[in-house]
């Protein structure tokens, strides 16, 4: 068979359920995954029987992303009759996300609405009448896709992107007109309003993808982690939050070994929590693995509430509070927050983030400060970006941010470095032609011989 | 000599029917070019000059792929200048002045010396097709001359009609007749036309100029020739400037109840970027002045050409305008302006080899494709010769992409999108214009050139060499330490390569380090330097665009049946269906290169490519 791009989306529909499905298909999907997945039983995952589910870790560079069933299809004994890789991941749309984007940057592409389908119809998998059924499908994807977009014309933020277009469209006519029109001698660029306009877009984008993550953030509840060393309270602080008991505690150090995740509602807003194991230098080979989870586990918290034993001595404290900055200087994505624990013993600390788990209040503070961030936003005035959008806006802010002066570069390849951004621009505000260029030309100078 | 039987037959002896003729008789197969007269062949009918931004391009791409236009434009220029200088690589344009006289003489000339090429003075007035298949041509008298595939390029002479103020004359070219019945009868056999027209201005005697009021305008100081086979050229005139003032356009405005633009007596649109001078005065009321040349016609001729006032004023109107402008004043009329109405075939009734959809063996080139300008015609006749030529051995077409040649921008905008005006090459328009440059034509295309036999073997084996030192020279460049001193004596070293990049240096400045140079074999080549000094410079934008175009190649390949009915395919949206059942592309790039074709449609038809 020739080669066909490699494709993979979430089978299942959005929204959380136990289990999420991730799907990929095309050329070189089981070497790829051979590269992110290691079944448990050892071996490469090309090598498993196919059509058996094997269950292993999914990992991302040196940390680990979660605990998935994965199966092998093999062309032509596959749904799109190419060959083919199903995980079925924990339902967590962060997870689900994060192995989304891992895939896309192993070289897989996002799929077109409908392309599964349409792939299992090429190669014969499906017969015309229900190949129409599909098309009728897609037509009515894109729609919703459509709908969303003219909404958003409609708004405020994509009018300030379709005059970015139309500012763009006109500089660019400029250059084209210097360019093609040489002889004429035009030089009507004004390379200052250029480079503003520039930054201004670049801005503009960046509170954008900003507000996305933001929105995104919302929708799915942000995530938070405890996190400290053993014997800390983190499971009781966990236990306090969710009502009940959830997880083991006791006074004995390194009680926790793997992590436990649990959600909540709290002032209408969604909040993950997740317990862990204390960090600490170990022998024991199970606890040493639970540690290495829990720091895998920061990156992909948004919130990390670090537990510091306030009833430890004065010393400690000291050296808790540098392990604290450390940790918190390493993993710099993510929001850090000291959390003073056990407040009815130990030395009082004033902040609103000192906690005793027999104190209802001090655990409601430290909710109310979470979530206060949160509910500053409305909820209605964050835009909702399809993930298409989110990256044609991320494949902008990276062409904006490659083009350093535009004073210095010469006019050709500023004009090649516009078309750049042009494209994944007209993407979201309507096509570009190379005639509207040249009709912007036109309209506006009086040109030729 | 005329005889009953041609393998081919091209009808029109302008810039495209020349190199469709040459092409196709080189090629080997037994060809007619049959011409309204012979003496016109090649004749310039606007500006006497070749070239110009992106013209140029496609003139050197002509050349790389063994056409005619380099050659002769070389031998009969009379002033060389590269456009765009000011600008990097991509945008140098070669352009010429040529004698008006001795362009169409080497013309005629390089056409006799074709063996299996006759040239006969005729008219055609019919092609004859028989369920769909080329027979033949009728001549005005009656003849009938049998062949397998006719190109057509006859040019602004079909239902040509010329006009100057209120006064009409039927014709294609001043002092010259036109065809009348030849865009009818393909009419009959469901051909679509429509009108468009263009203009020329005057033409004054040179005697009747006071240049001391105009300015200077000379050739390059090293003038370079457009064919990589031609020798030395060299500049022989001098051109000049001058302004229109707000009287002239005061003047022009009192024939405007007069002129045929205005009066709606032309219906067919006219190019926007080649602008009539009444045009450029109605539409930029606010200009107070526009700028024209003043370039001689040739070496042994008295006519000046006034480029920047094409015109159909009345006579009477652009005596007086010409003489309010300066240098002007005592003026004498040759030639009067004029402008020209034609009919051309739509061309997306064309596949991108030229050839119609609708009748097997017949192959269309220039204007009457709408488009306009000498060099555009030209690239489309070549192509047109080489894909006749295909066709009458049975072999695939020869396309070439939007990513290889400006003549592949052109065809493919011709045959999937159409036009609706005058067509004119821009650099805009070809989205990987890094790649397409004037230096690396040869580079590009004289391969091809070679295997269809138009290129000589020698010139093949040029290239191979010059593109083999070019890799060598990037390594040796990639490797080695120089050192630049800079004009105000900074002395900057690194990476031989990187120190290139930096606009201004060129290699034969750089010193390198530790006593090593490249080979003499490449600093003794300086097309070789040229191409180093490129790379270098284009870096990175030229990975960029490789890469975009490796893209752009999996959508083309992606080939729609011919067969296809889009009116069976429900989900599409209507404009999608109305545009792919009228532009029928070959290809899912081509089909969503029109617009109105959206996203899902491009899904959806995914769907139907097998
Ligand atoms: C008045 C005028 C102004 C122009 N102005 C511009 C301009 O401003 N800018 C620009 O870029 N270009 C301009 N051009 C266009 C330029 O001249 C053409 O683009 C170019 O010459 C087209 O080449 P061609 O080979 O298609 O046709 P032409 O050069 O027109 O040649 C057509 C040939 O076909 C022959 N012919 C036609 N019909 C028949 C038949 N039935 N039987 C036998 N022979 C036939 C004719 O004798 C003629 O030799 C102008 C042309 C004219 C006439
Ligand atoms: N007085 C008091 N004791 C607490 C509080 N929180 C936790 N403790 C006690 O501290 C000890 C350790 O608590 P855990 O919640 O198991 O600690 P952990 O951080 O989960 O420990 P590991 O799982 O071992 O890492 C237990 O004996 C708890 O009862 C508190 O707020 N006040
Ligand atoms: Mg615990």
């Amino acid at each position: 068979m020739s080669s066909v791009q490699p494709i993979v989306a979430r089978a299942t529909p959005l929204g959380e359920g136990a289990i999420a499905i991730v799907r990929l298909s095309g050329s070189g999907v089981f070497e790829i995954t051979d590269q992110l997945f290691f079944p448990d039983r050892g071996g490469l995952f090309s090598t498993v029987p196919e059509r058996t589910m094997s269950i292993g870790r999914l990992v991302d560079g040196d940390r680990s992303l979660d605990h998935p069933l994965a199966v092998r299809f093999q062309a032509p004994r596959s749904y799109t009759g190419e060959d083919m890789v199903e995980l079925h991941l924990h339902g967590n749309p962060l997870i689900v996300d994060s192995t989304l984007q891992l895939f896309l940057r192993k070289g897989c592409r996002l799929a077109e609405p409908g392309e599964f389908s349409r792939r299992a119809f090429l190669n014969g998998k499906m017969d015309l009448a229900q190949a129409e059924g599909l098309a009728d499908l897609i037509r009515a994807e894109s729609d919703i896709a459509l709908d969303l977009a003219q909404q958003q014309l409609g708004g405020e933020l994509s009018r300030r992107f379709s005059h970015f277009r139309h500012e763009i469209v006109d500089f660019l006519a400029l250059i084209e007109l210097e360019l093609d029109f040489v002889q004429e001698g035009y030089e009507l660029l004004d390379y200052e309003k250029l480079s503003s306009t520039l930054q201004s877009l670049l801005s503009d984008i960046r509170d954008l993808l900003v507000s996305y993550r933001t929105g995104d953030l919302l929708r799915r509840g942000p995530r938070i982690l405890l996190l400290g060393r053993p014997n800390a309270g983190k499971s009781s602080l966990f236990n306090a939050i969710l009502g009940y008991s959830r997880s083991l505690v006791s006074s004995q150090p390194g009680t926790t070994r793997d992590y436990v995740e649990e959600r909540i509602f709290y002032r209408g807003v969604v909040l993950h929590f997740l317990d862990s194991a204390g960090i600490r230098e170990t022998d024991d080979d199970l606890e040493a693995q639970g540690v290495s989870f829990a720091t895998n586990l920061i990156p992909l918290a948004d919130h990390v509430l670090y537990l510091i034993d306030s009833s430890l001595p004065e010393s400690t404290l000291a050296t808790e509070d540098n392990h604290f900055i450390s940790l918190s200087q390493k993993y710099s994505q993510s929001h850090f927050l000291k959390v003073y624990s056990k407040q009815d013993i130990g030395v009082s600390i004033d902040t609103a983030h000192s906690v005793s788990v027999f104190d209802r209040l001090s655990v409601e503070h430290l909710l109310d400060s979470l979530i206060a961030q949160y509910s500053t936003h409305k909820t209605d005035s964050l835009i909702l970006l399809t993930q298409r959008q989110h990256q044609k806006l991320l494949a902008i802010e990276s062409f904006l941010s490659s083009i350093s002066n535009v004073t210095d570069t010469p006019t050709e390849l500023l004009a090649t470095d516009l078309r750049a951004i042009l494209q994944p621009l007209s993407e979201l505000t309507g096509a570009v032609t190379n005639e509207d260029i040249l009709d912007a030309v036109f309209s506006g100078f009086c040109i030729g011989k | 000599m005329v005889r009953r039987q041609y393998d081919i037959i091209v009808i029109g002896g302008g810039h495209a029917g020349i190199e469709a003729a040459s092409a196709s008789a080189r090629m080997g197969c037994l060809t007619a070019l049959i011409t309204l007269e012979l003496e016109t062949i090649g004749r310039l009918s606007c500006n006497p000059a070749i070239g110009g931004m992106a013209k140029g391009q496609l003139v050197c791409e002509i050349d790389a792929m063994g056409g005619e236009m380099a050659k002769i434009a070389d031998i009969s220029g009379i002033q060389f200048k590269t456009l765009g200088t000011k600008k990097g690589p991509a945008m140098w344009s070669p352009r010429s002045q040529n004698d008006k006289d001795l362009y169409p003489f080497y013309a005629q000339q390089r056409l006799r010396e074709i063996q299996g090429l006759d040239l006969i003075e005729a008219s055609v007035e019919d092609i004859l097709i028989d369920k769909g298949v080329i027979k033949g041509v009728r001549l005005e008298k009656g003849d009938f001359l049998s062949c397998r595939a006719v190109i057509l390029c006859a040019g602004t002479f079909l239902c040509g009609r010329m006009y100057t103020g209120e006064d009409q004359t039927v014709g294609g070219r001043i002092e010259e007749r036109s065809a009348e019945y030849l865009s009818g009868s393909l009419r009959n056999v469901g051909f679509e036309t429509a009108r468009l027209k263009t203009g020329t201005p005057p033409r004054i005697h040179r005697d009747s100029i006071n240049y001391s009021s105009c300015e200077k305008d000379f050739g390059d100081e090293n003038p370079q020739p457009f064919s990589r086979s031609s020798k030395e050229v060299q500049n022989q005139i001098i051109c000049y400037t001058t302004w229109t003032n707000t009287q002239t356009h005061q003047i022009l405005e009192q024939g405007f109840d007069r002129s045929p633009m205005f009066t709606g007596r032309i219906s067919g649109s006219g190019p926007r970027y080649c602008p009539s001078i009444e045009d450029k005065v109605f539409r930029f009321a606010d200009k107070s002045g526009h700028m024209l040349f003043l370039e001689p016609e040739g070496l042994n001729t008295d006519s000046v050409y006034v480029n920047g006032f094409s015109t159909s004023l009345p006579e009477d109107i652009q005596a007086m305008g010409l003489k309010s402008i300066p240098g002007l004043e005592e003026c004498k009329i040759i030639r009067k302006g004029y402008a020209v109405e034609y009919d051309y075939f739509p061309p997306h009734q064309l596949l991108p080899s030229l050839e119609s959809r609708r009748v097997g063996g017949l192959f269309m080139a220039g204007q009457i494709n709408g488009t306009s300008g000498y060099e555009e015609a030209a690239a489309q006749g070549l192509m047109a010769g080489i894909n006749a030529v295909m066709s009458f051995r049975g072999e695939n077409p020869i396309i070439l992409d939007r990513s290889q040649a400006y003549i592949g921008v052109l065809l493919d905008d011709l045959s999937v999108l159409s036009t609706t005006e005058p067509y004119r090459m821009f650099t805009s328009r070809a989205e990987y214009r890094l790649l397409l440059r004037r230096d690396n034509a040869d580079i590009r295309l004289t391969e091809l050139g070679g295997n269809l036999g138009l290129v000589e073997p020698r010139q093949v084996g040029r290239v191979r060499e010059k593109m083999k030192l070019v890799r060598e020279g990037e390594l040796l460049l990639r490797k080695l330490n120089a050192q630049y001193i800079g004009g105000d004596g900074t002395v900057w070293a690194d990476k031989a390569w990187t120190l290139l990049k930096r606009s201004g240096v060129q290699l034969t400045s750089l010193v390198f380090s530790d006593g090593e140079n490249l080979p003499d074999s490449i600093l003794n080549d300086h097309e070789v330097l040229e191409q180093l000094e490129i790379a270098s410079l284009y870096e990175g934008y030229i990975d960029r665009q490789v890469r975009e175009v490796n893209q752009f190649k999996e959508q083309e390949e992606k080939l729609i049946p011919s067969e296809i009915d889009y009116r069976k395919i429900q989900s599409l949206s209507s404009e999608g269906r109305e545009k792919l059942t009228k532009f029928r592309p070959r290809s899912l790039g081509q089909a969503s290169r029109i617009s109105g074709v959206s996203r899902s449609d491009l899904s959806i038809l995914m769907l139907y490519i097998k």
